[in-house]
């Protein structure tokens, strides 16, 4: 009986490893100081926040949809918890009242798009501009401090290194491991589990492929995407406390124009606006090699202006590689196959 | 034996087609009731309400005598009912495991996590069972045409199932897998559970089904003990007329050659060759997925093909080009009149133009008036039952948008005409519309191509018949050649029994 | 049926129904037009619509008609064009650099080549889109990325003030004054762009090419459309029509600066989804833009003449999108399925839409 075995391909592996692999190879070559302990830890920790909201986008996008709010309700929940810190209120409670907010928002994403039956990308893009506007409103536009208090004291710890290696002297040569990318570590950790673990990785795929299959399948598709919108909220909320956390302030207009770069990361990862399919992992590597790219560009004195222009091509070269690899795949297994059938017939005659 | 299942007094309706009038049936225990009909004579609307897919607007569903009041896609799982769709209703991506349980997976204790070992345990024994050698983990992207039905099959049999539906599952099986199936059918008779059997091949019929139930035009003819029915009979109730009523093209005398195919090859099909003279119907059949359709794309230019050759009328046209190709004569009428054949948001006089927009207004500037009379003047000769020409495509009926798309390539001039799947979905009067239109086409002299997977159609309208089996053109038949025997056995004279393509979905 | 086409037409509820779905927006406006009016004079005891208040509103809508057209067309054959903003900012950069470095030369080069130099983006969105088959909102998004970028390295943190006069009449000028209010030059050219583009639209062959292709791709490409070419051509336009609005927009403000227009592709999008356009293409009649931008407008201007805080107003903006979009999609559906006579269409739409 013939091996009816899944082929191995490398059109399955995630499209950001070879966009990752590409940029941190040159990255590490043109750029000395790049391939450092210090720059590595403080890579990761950049890549944390944005690494949040792109989970968060890719399960979206896996069902088809867009959630461009993420960016507003970062801005939004954080604003909220440190409103809430600089009342004195204790810190568990001002994040878990931060983390609700999130959900809350989230959950009316799904509503506006399932029970109204709105495009996506609209309603969130409407609730993106309402979620900043409440940011606005309550801090009155201004950057909100609080003082240090035992109450708070969380924020404080949260803040410190978990994990520090030194490997010399200079700051570039220490390894760190803050808090803070452990608890990303740990929230990412809680969602790839979820996702291959449960059901969940089958309701977003059917919901994304075609939304009559999975309702004959008995699926609650509504529930789940609703669903799925108020876990990308949680997420960005989730964000935001990171955000809180590393700059001891909150800034109102801190989340504009992350949903895009998660939007990127998420895509670069292989994950597709038209949904059905994606992946967790390629988002993960998306979301670093975005990171690498502005990295490798500040150490080497690049101006910002330059960084925006590398990082459209950047992504061009991303869905490009997506395309190519593809094309030369089939054309590489073709080739094999040509050879060992020759092979048979000769042996047959 | 017991009743299972009793559909009574169902009536349903579509826009401009009654799909279903009064039809009543039931289902015994441990019985295989074949329905059998022409495409559109009702039957997937029948099991689509008993699924749940559909609402009936009247008549009432009971199951061992309790009346289910309202049935959907859920509470016809719960009941026990599981469908093996004709489309194919697998999430690509997914593995063949996720897909077989999709909506009732088994989970660890706590009822979060999957069990996913228990989950490959018995997807394995399932698939065992029907004798498919596939890997569970196998994502259904990398599995064929064929491998994909099995799965469906394997997918319905995983949870305790009373009744099952099968709508044509055998359309894409080679002889050994389908007497596997039905090996499978005997056993779950035994199991006292019910099936619906849907399918075209009438010998099929003989030797699985128990009762016999004929729909025509929405309306059921006749229940009857297979064995006390023949053959004959059965074609008799299925047509309701002479089988030549509704097919009326008389062969003639071939013209010239209009359309030349020479070793056209892709990636989907090798080295095609088939040429098309004047005045013919000729038929292109082949199991679903043997490369016909992708063939006709890259023939009229919207696919890329790797060599070959594409002449009409002695003319050779580019590669990737189907303006050139539609106005040199060439048309193509797609498989799926919704999704490929009609923009369904724009107007009849929108369409109908479309194609021969540059034709009908060289200057580029668009006179409605001129426009509407065109539109007009083809609604009234192709009968095209629409109030006016500003009505929305979506808003006809399945055999007036296929006429809006013929219309569409009448208004180019064409010469040579590829259908593809003209008929399906279409009711029983509109199809004699439409094979009418396309006998007198050919009688004006233009060379048809029909694309067709229904074997009585290919067999009563082509002059000539070629089949293509696994992307190579396995022959040609002519004359009194035409049969089913000998087109199902070119049809899968090239099918190796692979499970697995090679192409990235 | 032939003799009397006309009528029918006229008469039919699917034509009706086309007019209607870009008409919600008008609905809208009268709706906005009426509450601030009404606020206006019982808060205030002023008038919201005086003449010479309505003629500012649609002259600032003026500018935002340009960007909606130029979004509206991008949308129609079901893409999207991100990078509007940016490319007004890079164009107008190397315009203002141009009449910087040698104020001799005749404005016009200056004008064409960065409006071709606008083409030539579309044309590279265009590519990107149908040849390397990125979706448009990713490869918009990228050139987008791509030209601010540039826009900054062209420019740094300079910024070019003191654009010539005569080319500012584009922006500035004024026409003809009835009573209080004032015909100006945006107002002129913002109208002659959309009878221009209704043209193309409804009357060219090229028009219902883009029609064709957005309502349906593959349709299309079966019934012998160059899709990929009417797609690009599509891109092309776009930003063609941004680079013009940059030069409308420095015209205004008086300078050219890297980081203008920094959310106007957004605003754009706003505009043409105000005025009945949809983002999975094929829908939408040009004039729901005017209806767009000038209720756009209208509510900026009303809540500031309300005294609203700056930082409610994107929350206003944010529920009335939501309020119009939901009124285009779902109302309007409704309303043309109660009319129309066919109950049985009715039903099935009604519950297939109940299934999507």
């Amino acid at each position: 009986m013939k091996q009816h075995k899944k082929p191995f391909r490398l059109s399955n592996l995630p499209n950001s490893l070879y966009v990752l692999f590409v940029v941190f190879i040159a990255a590490s070559l043109a750029v000395p100081k790049f391939l450092t302990p210090g720059n590595l830890s403080n890579l990761i920790l950049q890549s944390s926040i944005l690494l949040l909201l792109s989970f968060g986008m890719s399960l979206v996008l896996m069902t088809g949809c867009i959630d461009l709010s993420v960016g507003g309700i970062l801005s939004m929940t954080g604003v909220v918890m440190a409103t809430m810190l600089r009342m004195n209120v204790p810190a568990i409670w001002a994040i878990a009242i931060g983390l609700l907010t999130g959900v809350l928002f989230g959950t009316m994403n799904g509503l506006l798009i399932t029970k109204l039956r709105l495009p996506s990308f609209i309603t969130t893009f409407a609730t993106m501009g309402i979620a900043q506007s409440i940011a606005n409103v309550v801090s009155e536009k201004r950057t909100v401090y609080w003082d240090p208090k035992p109450s708070n004291s969380l924020i404080d710890t949260l803040g410190k290194d978990f994990i520090r290696i030194e490997f010399g002297q200079t700051a570039k040569e220490v390894l760190t491991i803050s808090y803070l990318v452990l608890i990303t570590a740990v929230v990412i950790t809680v969602v790839m589990l979820l996702f291959n673990k449960t059901t969940l990785k089958s309701r977003v795929f059917a919901i994304g492929e075609n939304e009559e299959i999975a309702r004959l399948a008995g699926i609650k598709t509504h529930f789940w995407q609703i669903g799925i919108y108020a876990a990308s909220g949680l997420l960005a909320a989730m964000a935001s406390l990171l955000v809180l956390i590393r700059t001891n302030s909150l800034q109102p207009t801190t989340g504009e124009g992350l949903e895009f770069q998660a939007v990127v990361a998420a895509v670069l990862g292989g994950n597709t606006l038209k949904g059905g399919k994606g992946s967790l992992t390629g988002t993960i590597l998306g979301a670093l090699a975005l990171y690498s790219v502005r990295s490798a560009l500040s150490l080497a004195g690049i101006d910002t202006s330059v960084v925006m222009i590398v990082i459209g091509a950047v992504l061009i070269l991303g869905m490009w590689l997506n395309e190519t690899i593809q094309m030369y795949e089939e054309r590489i297994v073709g080739m094999l196959r040509s050879i060992l059938m020759g092979r048979n017939h000769g042996h047959n005659a | 034996m017991p009743k299972l299942l009793e559909l009574q007094s169902i009536g349903k309706t579509f826009p401009g087609v009654v799909a279903l009038d009064d039809v009543s049936i039931d289902l015994l225990v441990g019985e295989v009731h074949v329905l059998i009909g022409e495409n559109g004579a009702g039957k997937s609307t029948l099991m689509k309400i008993l699924s749940g897919a559909y609402q009936s607007d009247s008549g009432s569903l009971s199951i061992e005598g309790i009346e289910v009041l309202k049935n959907d896609p859920k509470k016809a799982e719960q009941l026990g009912i599981r469908m093996i769709y004709q489309e194919l209703n697998l999430i690509p991506e997914l593995s063949v495991m996720e897909n077989i349980f999709l909506g009732h997976e088994l989970k660890l204790k706590g009822q979060l996590f999957l069990n996913k070992r228990s989950m490959y345990e018995k997807a394995k024994e399932i698939l065992g069972k029907l004798n498919i050698p596939i890997d569970p983990k196998i994502q259904v992207k990398h599995l064929t045409i064929a491998a994909r039905q099995m799965v469906e099959i394997a997918k319905a049999l995983s949870s305790k199932a009373k009744i099952l539906v099968f709508d044509e599952p055998t359309s894409s099986l080679t002889s050994s897998e389908i007497k596997d199936l039905f090996a499978i059918i005997t056993s779950l008779k035994a199991t006292d559970v019910g099936m619906f059997y849907i399918s075209h091949r009438l010998e099929e019929l003989f030797m699985i089904g128990d009762r016999v139930t004929v729909l025509r035009d929405g309306k059921k003819i006749a229940t009857k003990n297979i064995k006390d029915i023949t053959i004959d009979e059965l074609i008799e109730k299925i047509a309701g007329r002479e089988i030549t009523e509704i097919y009326p093209h008389k062969k003639q005398t071939a013209g010239e050659v209009l359309l030349d195919i020479n070793g056209l090859t892709s990636e989907k099909f090798k080295n095609i060759t088939m040429d098309l003279r004047s005045g013919e119907i000729v038929g292109l059949s082949g199991l679903v997925g043997a490369g016909r359709s992708e063939m006709a794309r890259a023939v009229f230019g919207i696919d890329n093909y790797k060599s070959g050759s594409v002449t009409i009328c002695g003319e050779k046209l580019v590669k990737k080009n189907p303006k050139i190709a539609g106005q040199k004569g060439l048309s193509y009428l797609p498989e799926d009149r919704k999704e490929q054949g009609l923009a369904l948001p724009l107007n009849v006089r929108e369409n109908i133009v479309i194609a021969g927009i540059d034709q009908l207004f060289p200057n580029h500037i668009i006179n409605t008036q001129k426009e509407t009379q065109v539109a007009a003047s083809y609604v009234e000769e192709l009968n095209i039952a629409t109030p006016t020409t500003e009505k929305l495509t979506r808003f006809l009926s399945g055999g007036n948008q296929q006429k809006v798309v013929i219309a569409k390539w009448l208004l180019t001039k064409a010469k040579v005409f590829i259908f593809d799947e003209p008929t399906r979905g279409i009711d029983v009067a509109a199809k004699s519309g439409i094979y009418g239109l396309m006998d007198q086409l050919a009688k004006e002299g233009a060379a048809i191509l029909m694309i067709s997977s229904d074997l009585p159609e290919i067999i009563g309208m082509s002059d000539r018949v070629y089949v293509m089996s696994n992307g190579i053109l396995a022959g040609e038949v002519r004359g009194a050649d035409i049969t089913q025997e000998k087109i199902l056995e070119l049809a899968f004279s090239h099918v190796k029994g692979e499970l697995i393509t090679d192409e990235t979905a | 049926m032939d003799t009397m086409p006309r009528l029918h037409r006229i008469l039919d509820i699917h034509t009706l129904k086309r007019g209607l779905y870009s008409s919600s927006i008008f609905i809208m406006l009268f709706l906005v037009f009426g509450v601030f009016t009404i606020y206006n004079r019982v808060a205030f005891d002023t008038n919201y619509l005086k003449a010479a208040n309505i003629s500012v509103i649609v002259n600032q809508a003026s500018f935002l008609m340009v960007v909606g057209v130029a979004q509206a067309i991008a949308l129609l054959t079901g893409d999207v064009n991100l990078s509007i903003g940016s490319v007004m900012a890079v164009t107008t950069v190397l315009f203002g650099r141009m009449l910087q470095q040698s104020s001799d030369i005749p404005l016009f080069i200056p004008i064409m080549l960065i409006l071709f130099l606008g083409a030539c983006i579309g044309f590279l969105n265009g590519i990107l889109i149908t040849k390397l088959k990125i979706p448009a909102f990713i490869a918009s998004f990228a050139t987008m990325y791509i030209c601010r970028g540039f826009a900054w390295v062209f420019l740094g943190k300079t910024v070019i003030y003191r654009l010539d006069e005569g080319f500012r009449t584009i922006s500035m000028g004024k026409v003809y004054t009835i009573g209080e209010f004032t015909i100006t030059v945006p107002m002129l050219i913002a109208l002659a762009l959309i009878l221009v583009v209704n043209f193309m639209l409804t009357r060219s062959t090229f028009g219902r090419k883009i029609y064709f292709v957005g309502s349906n791709v593959v349709a299309a490409q079966a019934s012998g459309i160059p899709t990929d070419r009417v797609r690009i051509t599509n891109q092309v336009i776009s930003s063609f029509l941004a680079a013009f609005a940059g030069l409308l927009y420095v015209a205004r403000l008086n300078a050219c600066e890297p980081g203008m227009a920094i959310k106007t592709h957004f605003e754009a999008i706003t505009v043409a989804l105000l005025g009945g356009f949809v983002m999975t293409g094929g829908y939408g009649n040009v004039w729901g833009v005017v209806g767009g931008a000038i209720i756009m407008t209208a509510i900026q201007n009303g809540m500031n003449s309300i005294q609203l805080p700056s930082e409610l107003q994107t929350l206003v903006m944010g529920l009335i999108i939501i309020l119009t979009v939901f009124m285009n999609t779902f109302l309007l559906e409704k309303k043309m399925l109660v009319a129309d006579k066919n109950i049985e269409t009715k039903k099935a739409i009604i519950s297939r839409g109940a299934q999507i």
